[in-house]
């Protein structure tokens, strides 16, 4: 009985430990670098490791700037202020260093080594997301609101082309001793007189032209704001260090067009009306917001996915991030249009993966553009 | 004491892998590589058996599958089949027969039509998990017909039945896999990649294609790439990846089992690439006498073997083989494509032998070098080695 205790303790311990294990595993990934370190002198055995380290060191180097390169752009220009400060100790953010190959030319006097280094994703994210100036303002940390509304395409409405079409008809006539031309409307006279021997040439001239005019589908959208994006954007803005402040909170406290306006509007047209937008960014600005983003994710048609056979459905995102706090609007960041597409075993699961997809790409995205850019 | 019992207790609790001597290797089952879509068109015969059930609506081929896995016994390894593989309970490491290639050659070569069928696959080891590709060990079937009239699909059909559950040993490409997954290293990780990245054709070489065009062009850079695969990694004993030319960021394999489940597996980068260029055939007489005629059949190719990311390259040499074959002065039409195949996989066979311990010999000859150069041949062939050692 005791023994049987004593198990159950221990068996509850060892999962916790390896929970705990888990939940430490870190998002990572392989990149490999070559460094080459060349030695002056004659060669010596015991100098051999030193060489070995340098030559490593010159490795973890060359790979980690190869994983630089590979961040989006907007992430790199932040990453540029913090390069000499990241270089100075890489070891928090490099797991794993395997030796792929190692060549030592004693006529060239250089060590060569391969390394596929592991670098940890989220350590190096979270470095870069600390260093941001809206994580160093703390609490003074600005209040970021936004409206995100997926949208799908009800009804299209086409137009014919309206087509204008001019014609315009002129005629020349070319008379001379053997030839006499006329004209009469469209019709070709000819006369022909044996005593006289004359002839008649008519030339005639037809000019059209005119225009066609073409008009833009209209198009209806069924909008809608899912939680799942709500959820997905304001995970990424609060980690980034922005204080989420929801657009309902702000209609309740200081006013401003209700969101089923916005979204009325929005089933209309691509944009809102300047009205509205006038009265949503006022609202927002009176509860002290200092970004405010209006962004659309336009959900597309479902297809069958070649690779997997699954569901798949594609949908469009753009978004634009302001700074209200003046009297004009700022635009300080922009997104879209984006494609991202979503997998799933129905339409309804392969949907929902696409808008939080897309929602976390872009949200991500204005993210660095703000941290590029030093906002807070 | 009681301290030490818990402590131990909990040790094997937390580590379970190392409280049993063997490693657990999950099999799930027979699988098709490629697109979805694609399947049906990329492999009909296979696919069209795959697809065929027994009573209990098991399908037919992966049932057969099932019986030989558990057949196999390993010291090191239990294989753990439940019915249709229940590799999804963990993230151990799984296996899998996973088909890559199936291809119909028919020719007519004197009033006879030749029929070639082959099968290629994978003994594919990867982490259910991570859904990543660990190693693969590339197999292969083929089997010829020749016959007087021009062959049917239900023969074609029945031929391929032979390739997959046929008595012949030799021809099967469920008991080559069993006989594989009997010896080969399976395990979690196998340290650095290596797999064949290209494969060029040079003009000296297509004036002794059986048909012109792309398509076959095509196809036949995939039989040698895949050939070559399968004559080192048995040869060998190295894993490889499977063959893609080049090598995109996020590279997937996406891969369709005959129980409707589809992965996307992730294959990881290459360490070590293999570039193949034919470099062409020659044919010429070597011998006559009243009742036949001897041929030589050449076949040249390039081998070189470099590190992808930074142009290092380990090994660049011209390779080349000469087969003879006696031909009866009273056969008027000579299958010289068989021959010149032959030839080259003959050659393929005899050099990934060699890597391990290269006969000078054989060495000078097989890339034309001079004596004086054998040296130099013989350190790029001990540079081959030293990488597949690092790939096994």
């Amino acid at each position: 009985m005791k023994f049987l205790k004593n198990f159950i303790i221990v068996s509850v311990v060892s999962l916790a430990i390896q929970a705990v294990a888990s939940t430490n595993a870190m998002s990572f990934e392989s990149i490999k670098g070559m460094g080459e370190y060349t030695y002056e002198g004659k060669f010596k055995k015991k100098n051999y490791s030193t060489y070995q380290k340098k030559a490593k060191e010159k490795a973890i180097n060359s790979a980690w700037t190869r994983y630089i390169a590979r961040l989006p752009q907007a992430r790199q220009i932040t990453y540029q202020k913090l390069d000499s400060e990241f270089r100075m100790d890489l070891s928090p953010y490099i797991g794993n260093v395997e030796i792929l190959d190692e060549t030592h030319d004693k006529d060239l006097k250089s060590v060569q080594i391969i390394a596929r280094v592991t670098i940890f994703n989220e350590a190096v994210d979270t470095k870069l997301n600390m260093a941001s100036a809206v994580n160093r303002a703390g609490d003074d940390a600005s209040y970021f609101s936004f409206i995100f509304l997926a949208r799908q395409t009800t009804s299209i409405k086409s137009f014919d082309d309206k087509v204008v079409s001019i014609e315009a008809k002129s005629a020349s006539a070319d008379l001379n001793a053997q030839s006499i031309q006329t004209s009469e409307d469209n019709e070709v006279a000819k006369s022909s007189e044996t005593v006289a021997s004359t002839e008649a040439n008519l030339t005639t001239k037809v000019t059209t032209g005119g225009s066609t005019e073409r008009k833009a589908d209209r198009i209806s959208y069924d909008v809608s704001s899912p939680q799942d994006i709500d959820a997905a954007m304001g995970d990424i803005l609060s980690t980034a260090g922005y204080e989420v402040v929801s657009y309902d909170d702000i209609v309740s406290e200081c006013g401003g067009v209700e969101p089923d306006d916005i979204k009325f509007e929005f089933s209309q047209a691509d944009d809102m009306s300047r009205q509205t937008r006038r009265s949503a960014i006022n609202g927002a600005k009176d509860c002290d917001v200092t970004y405010f983003s209006v962004g659309t994710i336009d959900i597309g048609l479902k297809d069958t996915d070649p690779v997997s056979g699954n569901q798949r459905v594609y949908v469009s995102v753009r978004t634009q991030v302001w700074d209200i706090t003046r009297r004009l609007p700022k635009k300080v960041a922009s997104v879209g249009p984006i494609q991202y597409a979503g997998l799933g075993p129905d339409q309804i699961v392969a949907q929902r993966n696409a808008l939080i997809l897309a929602a976390r790409e872009a949200s991500k995205s204005l993210v660095d553009q703000m941290n590029a850019k030093g906002l807070y | 004491m009681k301290f030490f019992s818990a402590l131990l207790l909990a040790f094997l609790l937390t580590f379970p892998e190392i409280s049993f001597a063997k490693d657990k290797v999950y099999y799930a089952g027979l699988s098709f590589i490629g697109n979805h879509a694609d399947n049906q068109k990329s492999y009909p015969y296979s696919y069209r058996l795959a697809e065929a059930k027994n009573e209990k609506g098991i399908p037919l081929l992966e049932q057969l599958l099932v019986d030989r896995v558990k057949k196999v016994q390993r010291n090191d390894l239990d294989f753990i089949i439940n019915d249709l593989g229940n590799y999804q309970s963990g993230d151990s490491v799984s296996i899998a027969l996973a088909i890559d290639w199936e291809n119909v050659a028919t020719e007519q070569i004197g009033g006879l039509y030749k029929l070639v069928l082959d099968i290629h696959a994978q003994v594919l080891i990867f982490d259910y998990g991570k859904q990543k590709v660990v190693g693969s060990y590339p197999i292969a079937v083929q089997i010829r017909d020749v016959s007087q009239n021009q062959p049917t699909d239900e023969k074609i059909e029945g031929l391929f039945k032979t390739l997959f559950y046929g008595n012949d040993k030799n021809v099967n490409i469920l008991d080559v896999f069993s006989a594989r997954i009997q010896t080969v290293s399976i395990k979690k990780s196998y340290g650095q990649y290596l797999r064949v990245t290209g494969v060029n054709i040079e003009d000296k070489a297509r004036p002794f294609f059986p048909n012109d065009g792309l398509d076959f062009e095509r196809s036949f850079s995939g039989l040698l790439a895949q050939s070559f695969g399968k004559f080192l990694s048995t040869n060998q004993g190295v894993s490889m990846l499977p063959y893609s030319k080049g090598e995109a960021l996020g590279n997937k394999m996406a891969m369709r089992f005959a129980n409707g489940d589809i992965f996307n597996l992730e294959i990881p980068s290459t360490d070590f690439g293999i570039n193949l260029t034919l470099r062409g055939f020659k044919k010429g007489s070597v011998g006559k006498t009243n009742s036949k005629e001897a041929f030589a059949y050449g076949s040249y190719m390039r081998i070189k073997l470099e590190q992808p990311d930074f142009g290092k390259v380990y090994f660049d040499k011209p390779i080349r083989n000469v087969a003879v074959k006696e031909v009866p002065i009273t056969q008027t039409e000579v299958d010289d494509w068989a021959a010149f195949q032959e030839s080259l996989f003959a050659l393929f066979d005899k050099f990934s032998k060699e890597i391990n311990d290269t006969d000078k010999k054989w060495a000078q000859k097989t890339t034309g070098s001079k004596k004086n150069d054998v040296k130099l041949v013989l350190k790029e062939f001990d540079q081959f080695k030293k990488i597949l050692d690092k790939c096994r």
